[in-house]
């Protein structure tokens, strides 16, 4: 791009300009990023006091850890139906808003109103209402011949984080899926009707495809939401258990560093995690560079 | 958007049962806030019991409130979110600014180095942003929770796509009243940006008085636990706490935010569409 502003040589001005942020930068995140990488390949004793060089000695020990490979997995699971569950709900709902409601102002408040929540405070309430001795949802489900215990049933606990950790995030969903669908002229979908295509055929055909540069941003945002930001709603919830059944590598990593104090293993982890969410943030910032260029 | 309904959509009853069916999933999605709510509003007897006769009550949240330091908590959160945007703004403005009007040595690199920031989740780096506070002795201060966060490469970004759109005309005519870069910059470039400062503040707030994992790690004492931290101390201590005072005081903590969405919520909505990402 041409730019034709006056621009200034020197270093001087822009230096103290920039020199806040970039002393922020580095001690938060460029000295920490490259400790936790230089941790990764070191080996220490719980108190800090010696360091080995191991090499990718961590590395090959927490991928043949099958603690951290069964944390890889819940992670798999966990992050996978959650961004499945939040998008589709928030999909069908924003679907039904666009057309039933118009988009009423009142509708959408409600919808957008559980994001004000904090994740952790969601978990409490989450927990509360799955609570087996004084929750009302396993009360309601046990007429089913379902008993509810997550204290017990990992695969029930596992369940309750996704739909804590989905509930927060189809507000979020929501908004960007109504707001694809608004921009999607009439006229198109008019058209259609008129060669005879039905509700479904229509949103099949036509609605689907626009949304498709939404959708995808969401699922970026969604995975890198259920990797790194779901640690409050696990905590508050199922605290990573029964067992490991809903330690995910974010809490994994937690409990490493701050509780088994097993810090090469944990610097590798956040490596590991680092790379991850790296690799989605890129997918992500190439959408919104070419968004953003209003 | 006109309020005429076109011909795509449904009619008559099927249009009716739609509204219907639309309102109640939204009143379903809501739930477990109903819930709380009916719970926080009525004696604990009620709590699982619905009935329209159960007495409305207060007294949930004046226990709620006696039995933590629940206005230290908000002070603190108060204090977090404002020291955070406070400063958030300053460094950007001034980041975006010289990545905009300068051209230095190294600027691709150290915007690269911004870029790169956008991907690292701070939550990631838990461990070693815990042993700097330990080293800088600001450990359990809310200015240990606020720093790692204040260097925003996100509100950086933001600003820079927003300042390369202000005219070169305004800034000629700032420069010919004699303002120097700095006057440029507060009376052309920032009240220009008004509405991605709101957008950013908004975002910024409403991340911050809820963050957690943080918050969690880096306090420990009632003098600069945010809200959320005291809410899960207060939640998980013991067994006794019964569950109407818990939603009394999760109501209490998030009514805030709760109402500056109902309040702000055109303007909300466009900040989360507009930043695009948290």
């Amino acid at each position: 791009m041409q730019d034709k502003r006056v621009i200034f040589p020197g270093v001087v001005v822009p230096l103290a300009l920039l020199l806040p942020q970039l002393a922020i930068t580095f001690v938060f995140f460029v000295w920490p990023s490259l400790r936790s990488l230089q941790g990764s390949l070191f080996e220490q004793d719980a108190f800090g006091l010696s360091e080995r060089f191991v090499g990718f000695g961590n590395f090959a020990r927490i991928l043949s850890d099958p603690g951290y490979l069964s944390a890889l997995g819940v992670t798999l699971v966990f992050a996978v139906a959650t961004t499945a569950l939040a998008m589709s709900v928030a999909l069908a709902l924003a679907v039904v808003a666009d057309r039933a409601v118009r988009g009423s102002a009142v509708y959408k408040a409600l919808i957008v109103w559980p994001y004000a929540i904090a994740p952790a405070i969601a978990g409490v309430l989450w927990w509360f209402l799955f609570n087996p001795t004084i929750g009302v949802l396993p009360r309601l489900l046990a007429p089913l011949g379902v008993v509810w215990n997550h204290f017990l049933n990992g695969n029930q606990a596992l369940l309750l984080v996704i739909i804590a950790s989905a509930w927060k995030q189809v507000s979020y969903n929501f908004l960007f899926f109504l707001a694809g669908l608004q921009t999607i002229p009439p006229s198109l979908l008019e058209a259609a009707e008129i060669d005879g295509a039905g509700a479904f055929a229509r949103f099949r055909a036509i609605v689907f495809p626009l949304l498709m540069p939404t959708t995808f941003f969401l699922a970026v945002v969604n995975l890198v939401y259920a990797l790194c930001d779901t640690f409050a709603v696990i905590h508050a919830t199922s605290a990573g258990g029964p067992g490991t059944a809903t330690t995910t590598l974010v809490y994994k990593v937690f409990r490493d560093g701050f509780e088994a104090l097993d810090l090469g293993g944990s610097a590798a982890q956040s490596v590991v995690l680092m790379l991850i969410v790296g690799a989605l943030t890129i997918a992500q910032f190439r959408y919104i560079e070419r968004k953003i260029h209003y | 958007m006109s309020a005429a309904t076109g011909p795509y959509e449904p009619r008559g009853a099927a249009r009716l049962a739609e509204t219907a069916g639309a309102w109640l999933l939204a009143v379903l999605w809501i739930l477990p806030l109903v819930y709380a709510a009916w719970a926080a509003f009525h004696a604990p007897e009620f709590s699982a019991r619905f009935s329209p006769l159960a007495p409305w009550t207060l007294e949930n949240f004046v226990r709620a409130w006696e039995a933590a330091p629940f206005a230290r908590y908000f002070l603190n959160t108060f204090v977090l979110v404002t020291m955070t945007l406070a400063c958030q703004f300053l460094l950007c403005t001034l980041a975006a600014y010289a990545f905009v009007r300068y051209r230095f040595v190294g600027r691709e690199v150290v915007f690269a180095l911004v870029l790169a920031q956008l991907m690292i989740m701070p939550d990631v780096l838990i461990v070693e942003n815990y042993r700097t506070m330990s080293r800088l002795g600001i450990l359990d201060s809310i200015p240990a929770i606020a720093l790692p966060y204040v260097a925003s490469a996100f509100g950086i970004f933001l600003l820079r796509q927003t300042f390369k759109t202000v005219p070169k005309e305004l800034e000629d005519a700032a420069r010919i009243e004699g303002a120097n870069d700095l006057q440029i910059l507060a009376k052309v470039y920032v009240p220009l940006a008004r509405p991605i400062y709101v957008a950013y503040g908004l975002v910024s707030v409403s991340f911050h008085w809820n963050n957690f994992l943080w918050p969690l790690i880096v306090t420990n004492s009632v003098e600069s636990r945010p809200l959320t931290v005291g809410l899960q101390v207060f939640a998980s201590t013991d067994q006794g706490i019964d569950w109407s005072i818990i939603c009394a005081a999760t109501l209490m903590t998030s009514a805030p935010l709760l109402l500056g969405f109902l309040l702000f919520q055109r303007q909300f909505i466009q900040s989360f569409l507009r930043a695009g990402i948290r």
